[in-house]
Parts: C-alpha cells; sequence; structure tokens
C-alpha cells in the first residue's frame, strides 16, 4: 500500500508492506539509524520517535498507521550543526554513556518538557519510566532533563529579537 | 520476530469497519499496544486487520444519564488527564494513568485495555466497581454487556465474533472513587489493583464497592464488602471482609509475587483505595 508520511520536515511517498513496523520503515527504508531497535518488545524505550507530536514507541505501530502523519526522530532534533538544548544538556551532563538508549530518551524528554515546562524529580521519573538507561543509573539523565527545562524556559522568557520593538496592530 | 503478513483494511466509518470484522479471521486494531506485539511474537495472525484509527466520534468522552459515557477509542492518556473524568469518576483517571508508561498511554485506548483478555488490567476493576457495562456493535447487532458478565470467565468470553466495544459506561458517579495498585516498578503491571468506590452521608457509608485485578483469573467483584455498609466506615471492619474473600482466590504466581503475596498486597491496596474513596466522599 502506498503511504505519505513527513518525517523531520520533509515529505515522504512510500509503497510498504502492511506488516511493515514503523521502526523498520524509519531505520530499513528511510535510513534514519539514530532511532534505535532493543527489545523489540515495547518494553525500553529505545525506539521511541515522536508522532503527531507525541511521543510514541516505533515497534509498536506499523508504517501503514502512520499514513498522512507527522514524525520526528532524534535526527530531527538539531539545527544543522546547532544541538538542541536537550542534546546539549545530555552532552553537559554525561546523561549517556554508550548511547544506545540516548535516542529514546531524548525524545521522550522532549514530549514530557512540551507537556509540562517545569518538571519535579519525580514528574520526570515518571514521564521517562518508558525508556530503560543501562549505563547511568538515570541520575544523569534526570539532571540533564532539569536543566534543559531551565534553559528552554529562560529562551523562551527571552523576548525574541525579531519581535522587540515591533508594535502589533 | 516481525508479524506474518496480513490485508489492511482502514475504513472512516463504523459500519464498514463492522462489516469487515464480520469476516473471517479478521480483527480491530486501536491503539495497538497489545495487539501488535502478539501480532510479532505470532501468538496472534489475523488474515485482516481493520485500523479503526480514523474512526471519528469513537473516542469522545461525555456525561449522560448519570453515567460517564466513554469512546472505545479514547486514549488512556487523555482519559488520565481530562478534568471532566477527574472530576466525574478519579479511580478511572488515576487507573488510566497506571498503565504502562507515558509512550504506551499516548496510544493504547480504553477499549483495547478492556476487550484483550488480561487478568491484569487496570481499567477493568474500575468498570466493575462502578456498575458499568460496555455497548458493544457487530454488523447485524447492537447489545449492553454488564462489565460483570463481559468479565465472568473464562476471561475473554464478553466479546463474540465480529463484535467491537463502542462505549465504556460508568455509573456510580454519586460516589467517591479511588484506584490503588502496587507493582515493582513504575510502568510494570500491578501485583495486585484495586479499585473502590464509596459514598458517605452524614457519617455513614450509603454505597460501597470494591473490584480487584490481578489477584484471579478474571478482574473480579467483592459483593461481600456491602457488608460495611450502613455505619461510619471501618478500615478494620472492611479489612476482615477482604481477608476473607481474598483468602478464598487463587491468584497468579511468579517469581516476583507469589499467591499468597498477591493476596496480601490486594488486601492492602484495596484498603488504601477504600480509605481514599471515603476521605473524599463527606
Amino acid at each position: 500500500m502506498r503511504i505519505e508520511v513527513t518525517v523531520n520536515g520533509i515529505e515522504q511517498q512510500l509503497e510498504v508492506e502492511p506488516r511493515l513496523l514503523l521502526v523498520d520503515l524509519l531505520r530499513d527504508r528511510l535510513h534514519l539509524t539514530g532511532t534505535h531497535l532493543g527489545c523489540e518488545d515495547g518494553k525500553c524505550g529505545a525506539c521511541t520517535i515522536s508522532l503527531e507530536e507525541q511521543p510514541v514507541k516505533s515497534c509498536m505501530v506499523f508504517a501503514s498507521q502512520v499514513d498522512g502523519c507527522t514524525i520526528v526522530t532524534v535526527e530531527g532534533l538539531a539545527d544543522g550543526v546547532a544541538l538542541s538544548p536537550l542534546q546539549r544538556a545530555f552532552q553537559e551532563h554525561h546523561a549517556l554513556q554508550c548511547g544506545f538508549c540516548t535516542p529514546g530518551f531524548l525524545i521522550a524528554a522532549r514530549g514530557l518538557l512540551e507537556r509540562n515546562p517545569n518538571p519535579t524529580e519525580e514528574e520526570i521519573r515518571r514521564g521517562l519510566a518508558g525508556n530503560l538507561c543501562r549505563c547511568t543509573g538515570y541520575t544523569n539523565i534526570v539532571r540533564a532533563v532539569r536543566a534543559a527545562a531551565e534553559a528552554m524556559r529562560e529562551e523562551a522568557s527571552r523576548p525574541s529579537p525579531e519581535v522587540t520593538g515591533v508594535t502589533k496592530p | 520476530m516481525r508479524p506474518a503478513s496480513f490485508e489492511y483494511v482502514r475504513t472512516g466509518s463504523l459500519g464498514e469497519a463492522l462489516e469487515a470484522l464480520a469476516e473471517p479471521g479478521a480483527v480491530a486494531l486501536a491503539g495497538g499496544q497489545t495487539l501488535v506485539n502478539l501480532m510479532r511474537q505470532r501468538v496472534v495472525r489475523p488474515r485482516v486487520v481493520v485500523d479503526l484509527s480514523r474512526l471519528s466520534g469513537l473516542n469522545e468522552v461525555r456525561i449522560e444519564g448519570g453515567r460517564l459515557i466513554v469512546g472505545a477509542l479514547a486514549r488512556l492518556g487523555s482519559l488520565a488527564e481530562l478534568d471532566l473524568v477527574r472530576t466525574a469518576c478519579p479511580a478511572l483517571a488515576q487507573a488510566a494513568a497506571a498503565v504502562g508508561d507515558p509512550q504506551v498511554r499516548n496510544r493504547a485506548t480504553i477499549a483495547g485495555n478492556l476487550c484483550h483478555p488480561l487478568p491484569i488490567s487496570d481499567i477493568a476493576p474500575v468498570l466493575l466497581a462502578s456498575d458499568g457495562s460496555l455497548l458493544v456493535r457487530s454488523r447485524s447487532s447492537q447489545r449492553e454487556v454488564p462489565a460483570t458478565e463481559f468479565f465472568a470467565p473464562p476471561l475473554g468470553s464478553g466479546l463474540r465474533s465480529g463484535e467491537l466495544i463502542v462505549e465504556v459506561r460508568f455509573a456510580r458517579l454519586d460516589s467517591a472513587s479511588a484506584y490503588e495498585r502496587l507493582s515493582r516498578r513504575v510502568a510494570d503491571p500491578a501485583i495486585a489493583g484495586a479499585a473502590a468506590f464509596v459514598r458517605v452521608v452524614d457519617a455513614r457509608v450509603e454505597d460501597v464497592a470494591v473490584a480487584l485485578s490481578a489477584v484471579h483469573e478474571v478482574p473480579i467483584l467483592v459483593p461481600q464488602i456491602d457488608a460495611i455498609r450502613g455505619g461510619p466506615f471501618d478500615p478494620n471492619a472492611a479489612r476482615a471482609v477482604l481477608e476473607s474473600f481474598c483468602g478464598r482466590l487463587s491468584p497468579p504466581s511468579n517469581p516476583h509475587a507469589g499467591a499468597d503475596y498477591r493476596r496480601r498486597v490486594a488486601v492492602v491496596v484495596a484498603l488504601r483505595a477504600l480509605a481514599r474513596a471515603a476521605g473524599h466522599s463527606s
């Protein structure tokens, strides 16, 4: 069957078998291998992507189900070489070691911060309960998400240069 | 493993979906958070998969005739957060928030949680204790099935071939409610879960209901809890009823939670749910 999806801002038209999983579409057909396949069972969260602006596990969705939808993967987070605040915070706070789980954590944390820009530690831990990390013990991941939240709130409260001084009609 | 091949059908109308589901070997796909895994393990090998995701109007939540009516495709993540659900039936919001993890709740639907015959469903005890029911349709019929009948053993017998849950209806909205569970980690299935509905008037328990999950072959009501009606809420009386009831169950056992442990946890979570519901209902 034919599907149309927008992945990281690029419209794609693809012929897929109905049984193709979204994660396989992303990795094998679109070569977006930043999305990792861990447990293949919906437990580990490594394959988390953003579907219609909500984090979901791409190993539990058929490609045929996302016809007409908008998807963001880890490749869509940075602006060229400029990392997103979350990616920067993960780097600065050593929130990864082997990096296998990181793409999933980044997308899950992005979804969490969109709904709750100022989460408590407890809310961060619950918000990331769908993702497993075997290296960090989670402490630095939680720190990184708090730091990113702070950076993003500061960014949002700063008046944007284009808007400053412009009188709205 | 990857799922076996199947024919994929996506319709925009409920009528067409019911037609497609009448075909032998057809299954309904909603959020897919159980079905896709079962298909990948090839436990389920449908010939036809009917994708319901584009049906409009089947995810609405409303109050009608004193009941909270939840469309079959309402996602658990939104039920956990909707003000209407949190005020009208707090136990439902709490149970929805307890299922899986955020990613799963973003996809999983209420009907999927109820129609996959798992004794560990968090939503099922809420529906049972609320004296709720399910509106079920097929190509040629429509019926309202009481939750007690839907979850009667053997689990999974509630839905006939070709039938689809259309609405889930929660009653007892004039009682306060709470859902409590214990699990090893947040996103793990419950060792035991309990929903309680309590109405206290003039410091007397006027109405009470409790249902449990994960401690029996099916989610199960505790009818004997009715004995604590009439007087002030007495946790010791409730404990005696629950201990006697749970003592007669044969819960599933695994290395993380044996049968005896589950029985004891069930009493504890049921008492917590009762106390919270009783405290909120004055």
